[in-house]
């Protein structure tokens, strides 16, 4: 097996801010509180790999994805991406990598996005044949053909997005971070989004590093799920397996031919309204064979439905099992 | 060569930007050729109550043209680059810029450059405008050797404040807000450049301290036609080079340690 493309181990950030105070001694001498970011984290990323990394506002995600790019220096820790330090090797790191941030723009405003690209290409040491064939690939990958002349401030956000990752992808990173990539964009684009960077993972092999408050990203994306919260990573699975851990509820709608009968189920969460059923059970607590078998009793069933919780469940389940829920809606 | 090049190729970008700005660099040249044309009266106003007697050497065509060289030094838009590092620290910007394989001050002042051009070419072409129309050209001796010092001037001096605003734009990471700073060298520089008065007004000791230091030297270039330029020139290099290697390694010392002192929202 290749070397981990990201390595990490006692991975640590603190800040200090200037505390408020009132009075003159405020003036004399300033009161410093300190927050930890990010508690020592260990992560290892393997090449190919696609990660979502997932977490509250203010978890530690910013801060770690903006530690593994050279960004933000770690207060303490070790970290290797591509085999380099990321602060120490900065300049060398960055042939190797790709950041895009879902909120800035990398982009020329007023020229069309070719000369965007053009320009990172540049900066990339490409020469312009090389540059040329790579605007070409990316147009392919991102379906870019029909924006890729438009000044970029006349493209729709969606149009720009994927502007600036294929930007971001001129000099062929191995491994791109993607921070809060869908965010403000329509069903649609979203989804045109997650399939180019699906295509973009099989046909090149680049390892996607994501922060995503959206599920959706997460389950179209990512075939592992990193859980952090308060600085302390807290679920590391695949993504398929953190749903099978995680999913301890099936939501269950019956329509019968007359109102039902009452029920004799304890715990189970039921809720009837006219001739419809809807029950929420607990599979650490509840057989659904028995609920089923219980609930079919109640009388003729026209219709019948079971769902698993969503992605989204999944993890507010995992926030609530921290204690974080609180935090969290902050 | 790699850095040059990469400057370059930002530069050439940021020139052609600068088209889609063209209505805010002509309300630019406007505004600095308005300033400098009621500098100029008062100028003339302060010689006319003198009948025309020069002022510690300097006449009326060389006050004034000292203010219109100013305007064109102005015009290459330096003071830009703090408000550019001030705005992308204080929206986290700045983070989509620091994984390049290029350095992000190299950057800001490639971006800076390339966007002012066209107002230089303006303020270029206001100067011409002024010299041909008034005929208060200075035709001193030696006006091709002054021409080439002040080249020179120029180039050492656009560096020397490109690297003080760049230093006081890099004090916002520890400072969150140096706004104050900037404002005491962006009028210190105007005071010494000749924004208001020729420095050659000034009285000796009061005119040598403010050359000395380093707002004073980013301007030079308004000394170019005054009689004592060649006497002072390599007084003038000499603490320009000074100033340039002073900055620059003040620059290169504090982008290592905001680097490793940057907070951005998220982090």
């Amino acid at each position: 097996m290749s070397d981990p493309i990201v390595q990490a181990k006692g991975l640590h950030k603190s800040f200090t801010y200037q505390k408020r105070s009132k009075g003159l001694r405020s003036w004399l001498k300033a009161d410093y509180a300190t927050i930890e970011a990010v508690k020592k984290i260990d992560l290892t990323i393997n090449p190919g790999e696609t990660v979502a990394f997932v977490g509250p506002n203010g978890a530690g995600k910013s801060t770690t994805i903006k530690m593994l790019s050279g960004i933000l220096a770690p207060t303490g820790g070790h970290i290797r991406v591509c085999g380099l330090d990321p602060l120490k090797q900065r300049r060398e790191l960055s042939y190797k990598i790709g950041c895009v941030f879902g909120q800035r723009s990398q982009l020329l405003p007023n020229l069309p996005l070719r000369d965007s690209l053009e320009l990172f290409g540049k900066m990339y040491d490409l020469d312009q044949a090389t540059i040329d064939k790579r605007i070409e690939e990316l147009s392919d990958i991102f379906a870019l053909h029909s924006t890729i002349e438009q000044p970029v401030r006349q493209l729709s956000l969606g149009q720009r997005m994927r502007g600036e990752i294929a930007a971001s992808l001129m000099h062929k990173p191995t491994i791109v971070f993607l921070d809060e990539p869908t965010i403000g964009l329509d069903v649609v684009a979203k989804r045109s989004l997650r399939e180019t960077l699906n295509n973009l993972n099989k046909s090149e092999g680049t390892t996607i590093f994501l922060t995503s408050h959206d599920t959706g990203d997460i389950e179209a994306l990512a075939e592992r799920t990193i859980v952090i919260d308060h600085g302390t990573i807290i679920v590391d699975e695949s993504t398929d397996h953190l749903r099978k851990k995680f999913l301890n509820k099936k939501h269950l709608q019956i329509d019968f031919a007359t109102k039902p009968e009452k029920h004799a189920l304890a715990d189970v969460e039921i809720r009837i309204q006219g001739n419809t059923l809807n029950a929420t059970i607990d599979m650490t607590k509840h057989d659904i064979n028995e609920v089923l078998h219980a609930l079919l009793k109640l009388g003729i069933v026209e219709d019948i439905q079971i769902q698993e919780e969503s992605l989204e469940e999944v993890i507010l389940s995992i926030y609530e099992s921290t204690g974080k829920k609180d935090e969290s809606a902050q | 060569m790699k850095a040059l090049n990469n400057f370059l190729t930002i530069y050439s970008m940021n020139v052609r930007q600068a088209w889609f700005h063209r209505r805010a660099a002509t309300a630019s040249v406007l505004s600095w050729a308005i300033r400098m044309g009621l500098t100029i009266l008062l100028y003339a106003f302060i010689y006319q109550l003198r009948n025309g007697q020069a002022v510690n050497g300097i006449d009326f065509k060389i006050a004034a043209s000292g203010m219109v060289l100013y305007a064109i030094v102005l015009g290459f838009g330096y003071r830009d680059l703090f408000k550019t590092i001030n705005r992308e620290f204080k929206s986290g910007s700045i983070e989509a810029w620091l994984n390049k394989p290029i350095s992000y001050i190299q950057m800001k002042v490639a971006e800076s450059f390339g966007k002012n051009i066209p107002v230089v070419f303006g303020l270029v072409g206001a100067a011409g405008l002024f010299w041909l129309l008034s005929g208060q050209f200075p035709l001193v001796d030696d006006i091709w050797l002054r021409l080439f010092a002040g080249v020179v001037l120029l180039g050492l001096g656009l560096a020397i404040a490109t690297l003080l605003y760049a230093l006081v734009g890099l004090s916002v990471v520890w400072l969150q807000e140096a706004t104050p700073i900037y404002l005491i060298l962006d009028k210190t520089i105007m005071i010494f450049g000749g924004a208001f008065i020729p420095i050659g007004f000034f009285p000796g000791i009061f005119r040598l301290i403010g050359e000395s230091l380093p707002t004073g030297a980013a301007i030079y270039t308004t000394q170019i036609f005054y009689p004592d330029l060649f006497t002072n020139l390599p007084r003038f290099l000499a603490t320009q080079i000074l100033w340039l290697g002073i900055l620059a390694y003040a620059v290169t010392v504090l982008s290592k340690a905001a680097n490793r002192r940057l907070t951005v929202n998220g982090g």
